[in-house]
């Protein structure tokens, strides 16, 4: 266990990919850390994702900025998470002729934002993927991989937990105490025991995704957040090894990725109010398997293993999007003193899973420098223990 | 999974609720209780679905592991209706009106439906990848720069078989069936691990030799793995390398010698049969209907002897024609094969289909589960033709025929029925034993682990052949406590004879138990209708 280098103490709200990626980063950092998660580490968005390690190809066009985030945190990913991926890259696939008229800008995105794009003719593509659609036009391969959504993640928490963060599951953040202008500290609920307790921290950051509104509102302030859900099917087959995507804009069901035995097919987007508050249209769930089955005919006879929603945290006003599409994938931080002069808040949103760590180190940059701590980010370099030292009883002692 | 899409269900299940009876437990409250809730159900609506809804509409304390909802990461693993599931792929329309939820067992429970897994992956080899070759669509050509095409591992580390598997219980320190899973993959892609010091683990007390092959680990598997062929793998290696449990090698010698696991002579196998007042035909001599391969326990162990006897009356007064194989016949060889014996099994079979082949017969019966499942799925692989049967069958075909009459002369007796895993399991053998049951007249009450979801007694897979482990109350002490908790039982009605033995001497060792341990023959006897 690192011992702290500062007696200065950080309440992370929310136990997803975010809030463990900055676990780690602040502990490394040699500050003492305590994570509130109100149910299990990962049961919000993070554990329901599709599990795409991004390389950044599906951004290309329209968000470079995200897509250059993703390609370079993948590859960082890839060297401080061996072992967790499957690594099959991926391939972007024409199947009709509109998608042709995408090819040229998705190259040349590729080509600006650093993403490796090579381009196959359909003979080339099938001999990778027998499963395709046979009237695939053409498919461009980028170093798209999977993963377990929840192991991944894990993997922050455990090292988080060795360097000497406290990760407390089934605690809720019930309220936060705001004393003349300050964030002063926070309630909290400890579902394990059933006790009430009162924390004070000397800064609390907001981590908790699309419901980062709602730990907003606990201090009287708000974060420009859209609750986007999109809905996901798994199928009872593994029906490719490489992540298979549609050549055109970002749509419903344009993506197939292998996992495990399963082949995950996602996602469509809306946008909802209350993150907690969500259905499972099934007119979706039969988008799914349409849009599907143009990437891989197969997915329109698989057995169905589940759906569900999974709702990601955009960065938006509300009202300047309908569907969440229009809405871009990066990730922001929010002091609160300068937004809504309030010190001892800070909020870290939007983002995905495949820049976590870098989401942390802007957060944690932000963390450090109001708390006065002068500690360069050293996640980057930093290779992670196993999602399996998480639960090794020599942390918990 | 049942998919409900038919319109009348869905209207049915606009007004239907369901009542979830959840564990719960607090740590500052210290007792576990269970706390009541009713919840609307829509079609497609999982367990998960369920619990969430209760932690957002009635109890926000209500504490719930899970994560991916497409029951690829795992996590939320629980017991319904005392069968382990994962929430997020259980359908309430599989279930009734209300269902009983539970964290699950094997494992220290956190909170609620938390169990922590730390001695869960504490029972894990040291090495744990997660990535495999992949298997799929081998004739694909992986892209450049990629020597294969990889996946994650297919276990999800749930805990489910843990928690089913009759001996893991802390106290057992038994590896348990994932993590022995883990080593019989790192065996068949090492990925760096010392195949070695893999066997040498998986041979430990705690390793391969506990598994009594019953097979709930995977019966309970949401990813289908086939955790006990595996384990009978390991034990081959083991066996190869003359690393055997000490008191197991001694009863192989027995086999070897004499052909069955007692170390009789062969000439004894059929003196059970002194006790009746009629001779049974040597069916290599004597063209019969019926052969009955009686299995050693029913023929040596002179507890079992009655109840082979009492059969055998049963058919002879039905006009039954059935012979035996007498010295002919050798142990099956199932549980010989189960813990890795290969070629002693083959000797085994090869002894009995001479045998076998001596006769005329058109079916096999047997009273043995074990042998049922070795006579029914293995011998076919060495030439045998013949149809094979439970005596359970054979009994339920007669009464078809109106060859035997049952009066309903059980009305006022309450009964409970254990499957055998080897019958219920390994053979789906679980209707012909309860409607024998239901035509005595007899009620039967179930206990909450029935049919497939069956509890081991603890002998099989040649575990009844090694020394006690020690550690934890035996499974079938277990099984035993499970009938107690049923309301008024007269009987404990059992269709295998080492079931026969297990939970007599298991009803003994609990003690104050109200019911008596019975061969499902018994019961019969007394409701045949006196020709």
């Amino acid at each position: 266990m690192t011992p702290h280098r500062h007696d200065l103490h950080v309440l992370i709200v929310g136990g997803g990919g975010t809030g463990g990626a900055l676990a780690h980063d602040l502990a490394l950092r040699g500050l003492q850390v305590t994570l509130a998660e109100r149910g299990e580490l990962t049961s919000g968005t993070t554990g329901r994702h599709h599990g795409l390690l991004h390389a950044g190809g599906r951004y290309a066009v329209n968000d470079r900025e995200s897509a250059v985030e993703c390609i370079k945190e993948n590859m960082i990913l890839r060297r401080i998470c061996p072992d967790t991926f499957e690594l099959n890259d991926g391939l972007f696939v024409a199947v009709e002729d509109e998608d042709m008229e995408y090819l040229q800008p998705f190259m040349e995105g590729c080509e600006a934002c650093g993403i490796p794009a090579q381009k196959l003719t359909p003979t080339e593509a099938l001999r990778l993927e027998p499963n395709l659609n046979p009237a695939l036009k053409v498919a461009v391969r980028v170093p798209d991989g999977s993963m377990d959504a929840m192991r991944m993640v894990m993997r922050f928490f455990a090292t988080a937990r060795h360097n000497g963060a406290i990760i407390r599951p089934y605690t809720e953040v019930t309220g936060l105490i705001v004393h003349n202008g300050l964030v002063s500290g926070a309630h909290l609920h400890d579902h394990v025991t059933d006790r009430i307790e009162e924390i004070h921290p000397d800064l609390v950051v907001n981590a908790a995704g699309p419901w980062s509104e709602k730990v907003a509102a606990m201090a009287g302030v708000s974060v420009p957040i859209r609750p986007s859900p999109g809905v996901l099917l798994a199928l009872n087959a593994r029906l490719c090894n490489m992540v298979i995507n549609r050549l055109h804009k970002s749509g419903d069901g344009d993506i197939v990725l292998p996992q495990r035995g399963l082949s995950v097919v996602g996602t469509s987007s809306w946008v909802v109010d209350d993150p907690d508050d969500l259905h499972l249209p099934e007119d979706h769930v039969a988008r799914m398997y349409t849009e599907g089955a143009k990437l891989i005919p197969a997915v329109a006879h698989a057995e169905r293993r589940a759906a569900w929603s999974a709702v990601r945290p955009l960065v938006g006003s509300r009202g300047e999007a309908d569907s969440g599409r229009e809405l871009a994938r990066t990730f922001k931080t929010f002091d609160h003193r300068e937004t809504d002069d309030l010190e001892g808040l800070v909020t870290i949103t939007g983002g995905k899973a495949t820049t976590l760590r870098a989401m942390a180190e802007l957060c944690a940059d932000v963390v450090c420098r109001k708390l006065d701590v002068d500690e360069p980010c050293q996640t980057r370099d930093t290779v992670l223990l196993p999602h399996t030292a998480y639960y090794a009883a020599a942390v918990a002692a | 999974m049942a998919v409900i899409d038919q319109p009348e269900t869905s209207e049915r299940q606009a007004n239907a609720s369901c009542r979830l009876r959840i564990a719960r437990f607090k740590r500052d409250d210290g007792e576990e209780h269970f706390d009541a809730f009713d919840v609307p159900v829509h079609d497609h609506m999982t367990l998960l679905d369920a619990l969430e809804w209760v932690k957002l509409h009635t109890d926000p304390t209500l504490a719930v592991q899970h994560s991916c909802l497409h029951a690829s990461c795992g996590t939320c693993g629980v017991r319904v209706n005392g069968r382990e599931q994962l929430a997020c792929l259980c359908m309430l329309a599989d279930h009734g009106d209300e269902i009983t939820v539970q964290p699950l067992a094997n494992l220290p429970v956190l909170t609620d439906l938390v169990v922590e897994m730390d001695e869960f992956y504490d029972r894990f080899p040291d090495e744990h990848p997660l990535i495999r070759v992949s298997e799929v669509l081998p004739a694909a050509q992986p892209p450049d720069g990629h020597d294969s095409y990889v996946r994650l591992e297919d276990c999800i580390e749930c805990g489910l078989c843990l928690s089913a598997c009759p001996i893991g219980a802390p106290v057992t320190g038994f590896a348990g069936p994932a993590a022995l899973e883990a080593a019989h993959r790192l065996l068949a892609e090492p990925r760096g691990s010392d195949s070695e010091d893999v066997l040498e683990w998986v041979s430990r007390p705690q390793g391969v030799w506990q598994c009594t092959t019953c097979m709930a680990c995977s019966e309970a598997c949401p990813v289908g793995i086939e955790h006990v062929p595996g384990i009978v793998d390991m034990r081959r290696a083991l066996l190869d390398r003359g690393d055997v449990e000490p008191l197991l090698a001694q009863t192989l010698q027995s086999f070897a010698l004499q052909g069955n696991s007692y170390g009789r002579s062969a000439r004894t196998r059929s003196r059970w049969t002194k006790g009746l007042d009629f001779t049974i035909p040597d069916a290599r001599k004597h063209a019969v209907d019926y052969v009955w391969f009686v299995g050693d326990y029913a023929s040596f162990d002179a507890r079992v002897a009655p109840e082979s006897q009492r059969l055998a009356r049963i058919l002879h007064n039905a006009g039954v024609s059935f012979g035996l194989l007498f010295e002919g016949e050798r142990n099956s060889g199932n549980d010989v094969r189960q813990v890795g014996e290969q070629g002693l099994f083959e000797m085994l079979v090869e002894h009995n289909l001479a045998s076998l082949r001596q006769t005329r017969c058109q079916a096999i019966f047997t009273t043995d589960p074990h042998s049922l499942n070795a006579l029914r799925n293995e011998y076919p692989k060495y030439g045998l033709q013949t149809p094979v049967y439970h005596y359970t069958e054979l009994l339920l075909r007669l009464l078809a025929q109106g060859r035997i009459t049952l009066e309903a002369a059980l009305q006022d007796t309450r009964v409970t029925y254990h499957d055998p895993c080897y019958l219920a399991r390994y053979n789906a053998i679980t209707d012909a034993p309860r409607a024998l049951i239901k035509a005595t007249g007899a009620e039967l009450v179930e206990m909450p682990r029935h049919g497939a979801n069956t509890f081991c007694c603890g002998a099989g897979g040649g575990r009844i052949w090694m020394s006690e482990t020690g550690g934890g109350e035996r499974p079938s002490e277990q099984r035993i406590r499970e009938a107690q908790a049923l309301d008024g039982i007269d009987y404990f009605v059992v269709s295998c004879p080492k079931d026969l033995v297990m939970y007599t001497e298991a009803a003994q060792t609990v003690g104050g138990v109200r019911f008596e341990v019975v061969e499902l023959t018994a019961l019969l006897e007394r409701a045949l209708a006196q020709a």
